[in-house]
């Protein structure tokens, strides 16, 4: 096990590495110009000298690879640059607002196990049922309304209609529960299918047959050995969930004027902050590898064919 | 030497339920187990074999059930038992040795565990006394190193420890009854006959009934005291193992046998 959690570490590095590296000339090759968007920022006319100082100041005008090497000397340390807007240290500023997505993913994806795991191991083994036939209309109401609509939606009939949550705005718990709950709406839905897919699949292996005919107890067979086969799909699309649903939480954000990565991200493109953005895209691009990499890893704790794979 | 009945199975009727009606798939088999002797079944696929035996451990496939007879086992109708006194007996009084031993196992559950998980299910013991039984037994079936064993996956075993692995499980609750539908037909020769004097061995020495199906005449001629042969559904001749095969009686029984012959009789000829 320890061997394969290294051999994952170690291909970590080389992933990472081709991250920045996409982020910054993605960052350079894309059209306009840093030092005429620093100088516009900083109401200074962006007369042909200006932009030619400016871009000996921001190291600009040095060859490209340079400029790499020297933006990811400073990454490693954590120094992000200075955001042209308020002039403060990007790094700051993302910690400022990181927190506040970090905290309505992590509610959203505890939202979406909580509730899409039960709802599917029952609606498997009472398929047909009345409660199948329930979650599986709320399933495909979840699957097929978009982010923002839900959202509106929410917001309409909790907050104004019945008054029961605020309406926008970070806060006390209350305010977390319509945002986090419109992220995770698409992903219970999905979930709730996959997971219900992959417990009728696994019913009616041989295992499951020879578990009988040893006498265990049903509730034995479906929590050990039904389940934990049935979990192995849902871990390996949970990889990518995680990170997507970061990307979703920007648009939950701007519903509800949740004050996150997303709200601020979107303010920084808008004015060209190129720093901000960089830095973003880089932090957005870490989080989904480094959540890849857990998923990977109880992936071959759940699965030891993973794990002794090439080892044997 | 007297015989010790442990189950008696009389006139039992199995029938599928289709669409439209019902079909027969057993039309009143009858025959008893007893204690230390193996009595094979015999007979063309899907003549029904398979199914006497679900039906002896109650899991028949859906939509199929008993309609007439009983099965006895030590006195007691299995078939008016509630479900949770069926789960009991299974594994605990009659145990299964099912035909493809590489799917039988839980491929993410170590061998360890589903060792331990069927002891425990059926008796009062720890972790730790469970483990050491599990050694005891997977020694007895000369298994090596069954410590490291416990902690390995299906897949790490070859078929043939498996199948061994399951006739220790098996063993291990020192059931009245073992059924074995087939249980060397996804091994190799050498594995077949390792096998079946496990097979042998353990009967004597825990004095167990087995009920062996197989369509291997060789493996039923070896170890079976007493075969039945049927054909769709119903037994058409029972008789011991040597009269069986020496002086078969009913047609049906003459003809398998001679389509076996026929076919080894044929191998002879294209190796001359
Ligand atoms: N799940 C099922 N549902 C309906 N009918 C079935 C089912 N399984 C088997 N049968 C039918 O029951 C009959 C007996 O099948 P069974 O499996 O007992 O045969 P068998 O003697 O074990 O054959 P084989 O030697 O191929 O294993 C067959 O006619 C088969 O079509
Ligand atoms: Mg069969």
């Amino acid at each position: 096990m320890i061997w394969f959690i290294v051999k994952r570490l170690s291909m970590l590095i080389p992933i990472l590495f081709g991250i920045s590296l996409l982020t910054f000339l993605l960052i350079r090759l894309a059209p306009g110009d840093p030092a005429e968007a620093y100088l516009r920022l900083s109401h200074i006319p962006p007369t042909n000298q200006a932009i030619q100082e400016m871009n000996v100041k921001l190291g600009l005008d040095k060859p490209l690879i340079v400029q790499y090497v020297d933006w990811l000397g400073k990454v490693v340390r954590l120094d992000f640059g200075i955001s042209y807007v308020s002039k403060q240290p990007v790094w700051d500023e993302l910690m400022l607002y990181f927190p506040a997505t970090l905290q309505l993913t992590i509610t959203a994806v505890i939202l979406t196990v909580c509730i899409s795991v039960p709802i599917g191991i029952f609606s498997a083994l009472y398929k047909g049922g009345m409660f199948d036939h329930l979650s599986r209309i709320l399933s495909f109401v979840g699957a097929s309304m978009p982010t923002f609509w839900l959202g509106f939606l929410f917001m309409y009939f909790f907050s104004i209609k019945l008054d029961l949550l605020p309406v926008v705005g970070r806060g006390s718990l209350a305010h977390l529960v319509l945002p986090s709950l419109t992220l995770a709406f698409a992903y219970i839905s999905t979930y709730t299918r996959l997971l219900r897919t992959s417990m009728l699949e696994n019913l009616h292996q041989p295992f499951v047959f020879y578990a009988r005919v040893r006498g265990l107890q049903e509730r034995v067979i479906i929590g050990r050995h039904v389940l934990k086969m049935a979990l192995l799909p849902v871990v390996t699309a949970f990889g990518m969930t995680i990170g997507n649903m970061l990307t979703g939480a920007f648009i939950v954000e701007s519903i509800f004027a949740w004050p996150g990565l997303g709200r601020f991200f979107v303010s920084a493109l808008s004015h060209r902050d190129y720093p901000v953005v960089q830095s973003c895209i880089l932090l957005m691009g870490v989080i989904f590898v480094v959540c890849n990499l857990l998923v990977d890893i109880a992936y071959g704790l759940l699965d030891p064919r993973i794990r002794w794979k090439g080892e044997r | 030497m007297t015989t010790q009945s442990i189950m008696t199975v009389n006139d039992l009727h199995v029938h599928v339920s289709t669409d439209h009606c019902q079909v027969p798939i057993l039309n009143g088999v009858s025959f008893d187990l007893q204690a230390g002797k193996v009595f094979g079944l015999v007979g063309e696929s899907g003549s029904g074999k398979t199914m006497t035996c679900l039906a002896l451990v109650n899991l028949l496939p859906n939509k199929s059930k008993v309609v007439r007879g009983s099965i006895k086992l030590k006195n007691k109708d299995l078939r008016n038992l509630s479900a949770s006194e069926m789960r009991q007996i299974r594994g605990k009084e009659i145990a299964m040795i099912m035909q493809n031993p590489m799917s039988a196992f839980n491929p993410v559950v170590t061998i360890g565990q589903h060792f331990r998980e069927t002891l425990r299910t059926h008796l009062q013991v720890t972790q730790k006394q469970a483990e050491e039984m599990a050694i005891a037994y997977l020694e007895l079936m000369q298994l090596p190193r069954p410590d490291l064993l416990l902690k390995q996956y299906p897949f790490q075993l070859s078929g043939g420890m498996l199948q061994r692995v399951m006739i220790a499980i098996a063993v291990s609750l020192q059931p009245s009854i073992i059924i074995a539908d087939e249980p060397t037909t996804a091994l190799d020769a050498t594995n077949q006959l390792q096998i079946l004097d496990q097979l042998n061995m353990l009967r004597k020495e825990y004095n167990t009934s087995i009920l062996l199906v197989s369509h291997d005449l060789g493996a039923i001629a070896y170890l079976a005291d007493e075969v039945a042969v049927m054909n769709s559904g119903n037994i058409v001749e029972r008789a011991p193992v040597s009269t069986l095969f020496n002086r078969p009686s009913h047609p049906y029984t003459k003809a398998l046998l001679e389509s076996r012959l026929s076919l080894s009789r044929k191998a002879c000829e294209t190796l001359e």
